[in-house]
C-alpha cells in the first residue's frame, strides 16, 4: 500500500522552455506520465501541450511551450511562446524549467543567460547527457549546478531517469528569481570543449548530404513514403467501406422506403463514410512526416532543397508544410508557422493546397480505372502530383516577384543529431492531425453531404410518382415481377433526380464547363465538390447509378467506373472519353475544393483576401488547364469517338 | 558597417593569420569568429546561434546546389545560407586572436 498522497495545498505553473529538439516534450511525458492535452494559447490558434501532476501537496501545472532559441522571436510560434512568459501575461508561469541540451552546452548557456532576465525562478533540466558522453564530452553536473547557483537535474530522454528528482525540485523551495547571469565560460569548466569525436551523425551525413547520393536518397525516401502510405492504408480503407455498406444494409432493413431512409442512407451514412475513408491515409502520412522530423532527416531535406525552393521564391523550410499537404492541406497550412518571414509564410500557405492531398486520390483512381489501361495508371497518377507541384512553383514564383516581393528570408538552422523518433511523439502527431481533420474538415464534409443529398432529393415530383405508380400496377403478377419492380424503382429515382434542384443547377451552370467537355452530371459533381472535393465520388455515384439505368437496363447497380465509361447523352453519344477524363483529373488536381482549407488560410493569414485569392486563382487555373487539355487534345485528334 | 577586405598579402606575412568571410572558409580549416556585420534581425539571430566573437568553427559540407553551407560550432551543426555566412568575418591560422 502506498501512502495516501498529501492533500493539495498549493498550485504552481511550470513552463518548459528550450530549443526545439531539446527534449521538452519527452520531459513533459516523463514528469507527468499522463497523456498531454493540446491547449490553445489564449486568443491564438498556436497549440501547446500541458498536463498536471501532484507532488508533496503541490499541484504542478506543466506547460510545454513551442521551442525558442532566444528571447527575440523569429516565428509566430516563438512570439506566442515568449509573450506568455512576459510580465503581465495571464499565463505567466511561477517557475521556468530551462531544458538544455548537454551536447551544445555553450550555446545553451547563452539562452539561459537570457532566461535569467525574465525575473522568474529558473531550474535547469539537462538532457542528452548520454549523447554528450558518446561524443567524448561528458558534463560534470554537480560542478555546473555550483557554477550556476541554480538547481540542475540531468534527465534521460528515453528512460526518464531523473524526472522524479526534477518533480521534487519543482515542488520544493525555488531559487531566487533574480541572480547573476551565467557566463559562457562556465561551459569550458564543466565540459571538455575539444572537437567532438566523429559520431554516427557525421557518418550518416557524409552519405545523406552527399553531392550526388544526397538528392537521390531524398527522392527515394519520398517515393518510399508515398508507397507505404498507399499500400498500408488500402486494407483500412477497404474495411471502412465495408463497414459503411453493412450500416447501409442495416438501416435499409430497419427503415421503410421514403425520404427518411434516403436521408439516412444516402445523406448521413454516405457522408460519414466519405469523412472516415480519409483517416488511414492522413494518419499514416502525418506519422511518416513525424518520423522524418523526429529522426532529424527533415532538417537535412530542408538543407538539400533550400536552394531549389528559393528559386521558386519559397524557402527550404517550406518543404515541411508542403510535404504535409500531400496528406491534407489543413495541417500543411498550420505547419507554415515554422516559417519566420511573413512573405515566405503567405506564399507557402497559398500554394500548399496545390499539393495533391489524399482527398484527390479517389477521384484519380476512379477515372484512371475507367478510362486508361492499368499499365498507364502509375504514370498518370505521378503526372497529377507533378502538375500540382509545377503549378505551385509557378504561382509562388509569380507571387514573390509581384505582391510578395522582398522580405528577409533566413535559413540559419540547426541540423540536429540523428536519433530514433519517439513512438509516442509520432502517434501523438498522427492522432492530433486526425482529430483536427475530423473537427474542421470532417464536420464540413458531413454537413455538405447532407445538403447535397437534399438538393438531389427535393423537390419530389407528384407527376413522376403517379406515372411510375401506374407502371408498377401494370406489372401485375408477372414471373419476373421483382426484377421489373426494381428496374422501375431505379428509373423513378433517375427521373426524380433529373428534375431535382441539384440537376437544375447543374444544367444551368453546365455551359461554363462545356469547353472542357463536361456534361451536366459531371458539372453537378463539380458543384457538389466545392465544399469538399471528396464529395464528387458519392455524388457521381448517385447521379450515375440512378440516371444511367435507362442506358443500360441489364445492370441496375453498376460500379461508378463502369457507369462513367458507359454514360451517354440524350442522343446516345458517349459523354466521357479518356481526354475528358484527363481534363477532369487535372481540374481536380488544381481546383480549390475544400472550404476547410480556405478557412484555415483565413485564420493563419489573418485576412480574408489571401483566403479568397487562393480560392479564386486555384479555380481559375483549374478551369483553364481543363479547357486547355480538352481543346488542345481534340485539335490533335485525341479522345474522339472511334 | 561595412568591413573592408583585409586579406592582403602584407598582413598575412606580418601576423600569420587571415581574416576571411565565413562563406569562403574551406572545408576542415579551423576558424574563429571575429565579427558579425550589422545589427539587424539577421545579426541578432546569428548571435543567438552562437556566432559571436571568439566562437570557433569549421566548415563541414556544402549542399549539392552550392548553397547553403554546413558548419560545426559549439558542439552542434548549423546550416547557413551563403548570404548569411557572408556577414560573418572569421580568422584562420591563429587560434588566439
Amino acid at each position: 500500500m502506498s501512502p495516501a498522497p498529501a492533500p493539495v495545498q498549493a498550485k504552481r505553473t511550470v513552463a518548459l522552455v528550450g530549443r526545439a529538439n531539446a527534449g521538452k516534450t519527452s520531459l513533459l511525458m516523463h514528469l507527468t506520465g499522463t497523456p498531454q492535452r493540446p491547449v490553445n494559447f489564449p486568443g491564438t490558434s498556436v497549440e501547446r501541450a500541458e498536463s498536471t501532476v501532484e507532488r508533496d501537496g503541490m499541484r504542478l501545472r506543466i506547460v510545454d511551450l513551442p521551442g525558442i532559441a532566444s528571447l527575440t522571436p523569429m516565428s509566430r510560434d516563438e512570439e506566442v511562446a515568449l509573450q506568455s512568459l512576459g510580465v503581465g501575461s495571464q499565463d505567466r508561469p511561477d517557475v521556468v524549467c530551462a531544458v538544455l541540451d548537454a551536447t551544445k552546452l555553450m550555446l545553451e548557456l547563452r539562452l539561459l543567460a537570457q532566461l535569467r532576465t525574465l525575473g522568474l525562478p529558473v531550474v535547469v533540466a539537462l538532457t542528452r547527457l548520454d549523447l554528450a558522453e558518446a561524443e567524448g564530452r561528458p558534463v560534470a553536473v554537480d560542478r555546473l549546478q555550483e557554477a550556476l547557483g541554480l538547481p540542475v537535474v540531468a534527465v534521460h530522454g528515453r528512460t526518464g531517469a531523473g524526472a522524479d528528482r526534477m518533480l521534487g525540485v519543482l515542488a520544493g523551495a525555488l531559487p531566487s528569481a533574480s541572480g547573476p547571469q551565467p557566463d559562457a565560460s562556465i561551459a569550458s569548466k564543466v565540459q571538455s570543449q575539444d572537437r567532438a569525436l566523429t559520431t554516427w551523425t557525421d557518418r550518416l551525413d557524409a552519405l545523406l548530404l552527399h553531392r550526388v547520393f544526397g538528392p537521390v536518397l531524398l527522392l527515394l525516401v519520398l517515393m518510399f513514403a508515398f508507397q507505404v502510405v498507399f499500400t498500408v492504408a488500402e486494407p483500412f480503407v477497404a474495411m471502412i467501406e465495408a463497414a459503411q455498406q453493412h450500416l447501409e444494409a442495416l438501416v435499409e432493413s430497419m427503415v421503410d422506403e421514403g425520404a427518411l431512409r434516403s436521408l439516412l442512407v444516402d445523406g448521413l451514412v454516405n457522408g460519414l463514410g466519405s469523412v472516415l475513408v480519409f483517416i488511414p491515409q492522413i494518419a499514416l502520412l502525418i506519422a511518416l512526416v513525424a518520423v522524418l522530423e523526429g529522426s532529424g532527416y527533415m532538417a537535412r531535406a530542408v538543407f538539400l532543397l533550400d536552394r531549389l525552393l528559393r528559386k521558386t521564391g519559397l524557402t527550404g523550410r517550406s518543404f515541411v508544410p508542403l510535404s504535409t499537404s500531400f496528406a491534407c492541406a489543413i495541417p500543411g497550412v498550420l505547419a507554415t508557422r515554422i516559417l519566420a518571414d511573413e512573405r515566405d509564410r503567405i506564399a507557402t500557405m497559398v500554394v500548399a493546397p496545390l499539393m495533391s492531398c489524399s482527398a484527390r486520390l479517389p477521384v484519380y483512381v476512379v477515372l484512371i480505372g475507367a478510362f486508361f489501361p492499368a499499365q498507364q495508371a502509375g504514370l498518370l497518377l505521378a503526372g497529377m502530383y507533378l502538375l500540382g507541384i509545377v503549378c505551385a512553383a509557378l504561382v509562388a514564383w509569380l507571387l514573390r516577384r509581384t505582391v510578395l516581393r522582398g522580405g528577409k528570408s533566413m535559413l540559419a538552422m540547426e541540423l540536429p543529431a540523428y536519433q530514433m523518433p519517439g513512438l509516442r511523439m509520432v502517434v501523438g502527431q498522427a492522432w492530433s492531425a486526425v482529430g483536427s481533420f475530423l473537427r474542421t474538415a470532417g464536420t464540413v464534409i458531413f454537413a455538405a453531404s447532407v445538403v447535397v443529398w437534399a438538393l438531389g432529393y427535393f423537390p419530389r415530383s407528384e407527376e413522376v410518382a403517379t406515372r411510375f405508380a401506374a407502371e408498377r400496377a401494370a406489372v401485375g403478377e408477372a414471373a419476373d415481377r421483382d426484377e421489373r419492380l426494381a428496374q422501375i424503382d431505379a428509373r423513378e429515382a433517375g427521373a426524380q433526380l433529373e428534375q431535382s434542384w441539384l440537376a437544375r443547377i447543374g444544367k444551368s451552370v453546365q455551359p461554363v464547363f462545356e469547353p472542357a467537355g463536361f456534361d451536366w452530371r459531371i458539372t453537378v459533381g463539380i458543384l457538389a465538390a466545392f465544399p469538399a472535393r471528396e464529395l464528387i465520388v458519392p455524388t457521381l455515384g448517385t447521379l450515375y447509378s440512378l440516371g444511367e439505368v435507362e442506358a443500360d437496363p441489364e445492370s441496375p447497380d453498376p460500379r461508378l467506373r463502369d457507369a462513367l465509361r458507359d454514360a451517354v447523352d440524350d442522343q446516345g453519344k458517349p459523354t466521357m472519353n479518356p481526354l475528358i477524363a484527363l481534363a477532369l483529373m487535372a481540374f481536380f488536381a488544381l481546383c480549390s475544393q475544400c472550404s476547410s482549407t480556405i478557412a484555415a488560410i483565413r485564420r493563419e493569414s489573418h485576412s480574408w483576401s489571401w483566403a479568397l485569392f487562393t480560392f479564386g486563382y486555384m479555380t481559375a487555373l483549374a478551369w483553364l488547364v481543363a479547357v486547355g487539355i480538352t481543346q488542345f487534345g481534340s485539335m490533335l485528334g485525341f479522345g474522339l469517338p472511334a | 558597417m561595412i568591413l573592408a577586405p583585409v586579406e592582403t598579402k602584407s598582413q598575412l606575412r606580418m601576423t600569420q593569420y587571415q581574416d576571411i568571410r565565413l562563406c569562403c572558409l574551406p572545408r576542415g580549416v579551423d576558424a574563429t569568429v571575429v565579427a558579425v556585420e550589422g545589427s539587424d534581425e539577421v545579426a541578432r539571430r546569428l548571435a543567438d546561434l552562437g556566432l559571436v566573437p571568439g566562437t570557433r568553427l569549421q566548415m563541414l559540407t556544402v549542399a549539392p546546389l552550392g548553397d547553403p553551407i554546413l558548419f560545426r560550432l559549439l558542439g552542434y551543426r548549423l546550416a547557413l545560407r551563403k548570404d548569411e555566412a557572408e556577414r560573418v568575418l572569421v580568422r584562420t591560422g591563429d587560434q588566439r586572436p
